[in-house]
């Protein structure tokens, strides 16, 4: 409830609220950009353009649609680091090191996922998935990576991820939105 | 060139999906950007996508900024913006925000090649609501441009045979501290900008030269809110408020 009003009244127009919204979520938007983008200083730029769209948006954020504000950032967060890694303006690096401690770590991410905001259902509907499926998309998702990447991760073939994330989608879509 | 949707076998919700993924890249993610500009339901279907897929973000570990990071994002706050942008005044478009921030957002990644601006000259003399008709020896085109879902905000018309484009305003609500830009998107191109256009009267300039041939045009004109004086760099920064292609009449 913090949050959506400080986001009410960012939309008004009041930098001190946006500082507040800033506080509280600056650390879970840096890390969500950081898994995309990794390079320190570029996905701290990225989170200032984050928060600038923030501060131009925040009177388009709809508490009525069901859609928790920490839900609504991450997303745009998302969003800017994807844009900045696909736009060739940060440079791609695979850490295969850090392979995947959360992709991998599969039953307790699905707990972790459950307990958060918008997360029950989407956990629910991902262990759902064919396990194939289901990991192709978490690998994708959680480094922001290619389907060559991806496929080179888990081995398999390009074609055949490609067709497992967009099985994976169909039924993900189908399952969060029956 | 391409059709409406990047290949045969593969529709715009799993280029959306694609596209939240971040799982194409190069010409394939250009491609798409440019789809979701011309096509507002395919990057509705991504920020979509973002939304559903968001929970997931959360679980990555914080990682806390550097301390003198808020002062340097409030210095980058428009300084004479007493309200945000995009706060309440265009209530038609607010139903599809999420999306056409998503439009916006990709707009802003592509890079500009071309930043000339053409002049602009106020044509108070051409009506604002109904689009001029064309006689049978006026080649004229008409555009209606529009949000995704809501009623034409601009109507422009392009005269061939004087060489003039003119954009005139529809159902569109007044603000003050931000103007608003015309682009021109061709197929295979980055927006390049046309100038700012007043949201109470129509406008005319001279027809960009990549209108000058006959027929059906694929090049989508876009509205994008931007600060006072247009786009500082060329490139379009806010959301996109209204696109549309010429028909003939």
């Amino acid at each position: 409830m913090k949050l959506t009003w400080a986001l009410a009244k960012v939309a008004a127009g009041e930098a001190e609220a946006l500082e507040e919204v800033y506080r509280c979520t600056g650390a879970k938007l840096l890390g969500v950009i950081s898994r995309i983008v990794h390079d320190a200083q570029e996905a701290e730029d990225v989170l200032q353009e984050v928060y600038l769209t923030i501060w131009r948006r925040a009177g388009s954020f709809d508490p009525g649609r069901g859609v928790s504000p920490i839900t609504w950032l991450a997303a745009i967060a998302r969003n800017r680091a994807i844009d900045r890694l696909r736009s060739g303006k940060a440079r791609p690096v695979q850490p295969i090191e850090a392979a995947d401690a959360i992709a991998d770590d599969a039953p307790s991410a699905f707990e972790r996922l459950s307990r958060l905001e918008d997360g029950q259902r989407l956990a629910a509907c991902l262990e759902g998935l064919e396990v194939n499926r289901a990991r192709a998309i978490r690998t994708a998702f959680f480094d922001g990576l290619t389907y060559e990447a991806v496929a080179g991760r888990l081995g398999a073939p390009v074609g055949t991820v490609k067709s497992w994330i967009r099985r994976g989608l169909a039924e993900l879509k189908a399952c969060l939105e029956p | 060139m391409k059709d409406d949707h990047p290949t045969a076998d593969e529709g715009p919700e799993d280029v959306a999906g694609e596209m939240a993924l971040g799982l194409i890249d190069g010409r394939d993610w250009s491609e798409a950007l440019r789809q979701a500009m011309a096509h507002p339901e395919l990057a509705e279907a991504r920020a979509a996508w973002e939304i559903r897929l968001a929970p997931l973000a959360l679980l990555s570990d914080e990682v806390a900024p550097r301390r003198d990071l808020w002062p340097e994002i409030k210095a980058r706050l428009p300084a004479n913006d007493t309200k945000p942008p995009e706060a309440r005044e265009l209530i038609w478009w607010r139903t599809s925000a999420i999306g056409l921030g998503a439009v916006a957002a990709g707009f802003a990644a592509i890079a500009v090649l071309n930043v000339h601006k053409a002049t602009i000259t106020p044509a108070p003399n051409i009506a604002t609501q109904a689009p001029p008709v064309a006689t049978a020896s006026e080649p004229m085109q008409v555009a209606l441009l529009a949000p995704h879902s809501g009623p034409t905000a601009f109507v422009a018309t392009l005269d061939r045979d004087r060489k003039r484009m003119t954009i005139s305003p529809g159902a569109l609500h007044a603000r003050s501290g931000h103007d608003l830009e015309l682009w021109m998107i061709p197929p295979n191109g980055a927006p390049q900008p046309l100038g700012v256009i007043p949201s109470d009267r129509s406008a005319s300039m001279p027809m960009p030269d990549a209108f000058a041939g006959t027929g059906a045009t694929p090049i989508v004109l876009a509205v994008s809110v931007e600060p006072l004086g247009g786009a500082p760099h060329g490139k379009p920064t806010g959301p996109v408020i209204a696109t549309g292609r010429f028909q003939a009449v």
